[in-house]
């Protein structure tokens, strides 16, 4: 048993000390802040999930015979573990905030990541439907530094920019006539390409400054004879990163000049 | 009837609401559950009798401390036991001790419930007494000693001991489970051919 003198003894020390019950804002401040991490968390998770589709859906091309690497490289160079791991640790930081907050208790552990993992991924889906995944690669590929977007977020681009093994990417500097085009790589090399017979992808339309990728045979140093050329993917907006642009134009910027009538097949 | 008679009738979730206002109301609900919670830490703990009525004093304070953080959809006693647990938790990592309970005086009624349930009533002969039960409990891991603490000797209901070790209803009735088994294999172990 305790003794009475406790509970006066209690109070006294309240009294003395001048404690007062912690204001509820604290609380609800608290409390907003772990569901909003979380809430974030799943958002953060959501947008990886969504480059990932896009980025796992521009790619199927490279899984089509065109690419004779092993599964893993091939994977890997559609969807680069950068966003993999993304993805894991935001669905894990969700799943630790979710797991925070009150009442959470009552659910297994295991509801609980499952939760944030069909979150995120539900929530991905729903911004790739909407064509977000393409827009955040877009903002991705003009705004991150070059180096890090091309060797951690996006290695299609390093993919598209392998003349020797048949894969060339650039952007549209000059349409010469009505069969071939004088483009730019990423090393700011010219190119000249012949399409004549080859196979167009998804309606492209040329005009000058915008990005075009394409299978084909390297003839020489600056001449590619296309097989198959279709508008840039993933990347596409690699090509105006400041990083790559000021090496790539030095003294101008090719805007988008669209040529009536221009060449659609 | 005076003020202080009327809230001495209020249950334990208005008087903690009240008690943000008025001292006179935590004094009761200090009162309600001083006995209680020190046998609950002793009973999970090995800690003195002084450092146990430090502990308490810590969990009252802290009581008071967070009474807006109060879930007025939960037991009051749930959230004093799962702050009281939280405390000794602390306690054992600040002193670095292993918990091992204290042999407690404890109702007949309930050792007759406990040995009821744990069907072992021809085994023992009269013999499982207080020290008996604890001495066991200290031989099984302090995650099964605890869960069985809270269901025989502070007698929570499943959805209560949730609310405590704030772990799902049903991982607690799979620990009850275990912990039952666990208590019989080392009580057989360590008494049944004495």
């Amino acid at each position: 048993m305790i003794e009475e003198k406790f509970t006066e003894k209690l109070i006294e020390k309240i009294k003395q000390e001048k404690i007062t019950p912690k204001p509820k804002w604290s609380f609800f401040l608290k409390n907003e802040i772990i569901w909003i991490t979380g809430i974030l968390s799943v958002l953060f998770g959501a947008v990886s999930f969504s480059l990932i589709v896009y980025l796992f859906k521009a790619g199927q091309t490279l899984a089509t015979g065109h690419f004779g690497g092993s599964f893993w490289q091939i994977f890997l160079t559609i969807v680069p573990i950068f966003w993999l791991v993304f993805l894991a640790l935001f669905t894990f930081l969700a799943f630790l905030n979710i797991k925070k907050t009150k009442g959470a208790y009552k659910y297994s552990p295991i509801l609980i990541f499952l939760f944030s993992v069909v979150a995120s991924i539900i929530l991905g889906e729903i911004l790739n439907m909407f064509g977000l995944g393409q827009k955040f690669d877009d903002l991705l590929g003009r705004r991150i530094h070059p180096a890090f977007y091309k060797n951690f977020m996006n290695p299609q681009i390093d993919f598209w920019s392998n003349p020797e093994e048949g894969r060339l990417s650039g952007l549209i500097i000059e349409i010469n006539n009505d069969d071939s085009l004088l483009i730019r790589d990423i090393d700011s090399k010219e190119w000249t390409i012949y399409f004549s017979n080859s196979f167009f992808n998804n309606n492209i339309k040329f005009k000058k400054g915008i990005p075009i990728q394409c299978f084909g045979q390297k003839i020489s140093n600056t001449e590619f004879q296309v097989d198959e050329i279709m508008p840039a993917g993933p990347g596409r907006e690699f090509f105006n990163n400041p990083g790559i642009r000021n090496k790539f134009i030095p003294n101008k910027q090719i805007k988008p000049d669209f040529i009536p009538g221009g060449l659609i097949k | 009837m005076d003020i202080f008679t009327d809230e001495k009738n209020l249950n334990d979730e208005q008087l903690a609401v009240l008690s943000l206002e008025d001292q006179i109301a935590f004094s009761i609900l200090v009162n309600r559950y001083k006995d209680k919670i020190f046998n609950y830490i002793k009973r999970i703990s090995s800690f003195s009798d002084e450092d146990v009525r430090d502990i308490l004093q810590e969990v009252f304070l802290k009581v008071y401390l967070n009474l807006n953080d109060f879930d007025k959809n939960l037991k009051f006693s749930s959230w004093i036991y799962s702050i009281a647990r939280n405390q000794v938790i602390s306690s054992y990592r600040k002193f670095k001790v292993r918990p091992e309970s204290k042999s407690v005086v404890i109702d007949e009624n309930i050792i007759k419930k406990f040995v009821f349930d744990f069907n072992i009533e021809n085994e023992i002969d009269n013999k499982l007494t207080n020290k008996i039960i604890f001495d066991v409990f200290n031989s099984i891991k302090p995650k099964w000693k605890e869960i069985l603490i809270l269901k025989f000797f502070e007698e929570k209901d499943y959805n209560e001991i949730s609310d405590i070790i704030l772990k799902p209803v049903g991982t607690v009735a799979s620990m009850m489970n275990k912990a039952k088994k666990e208590f019989k294999k080392t009580y057989q172990e360590k008494y049944i051919n004495y």
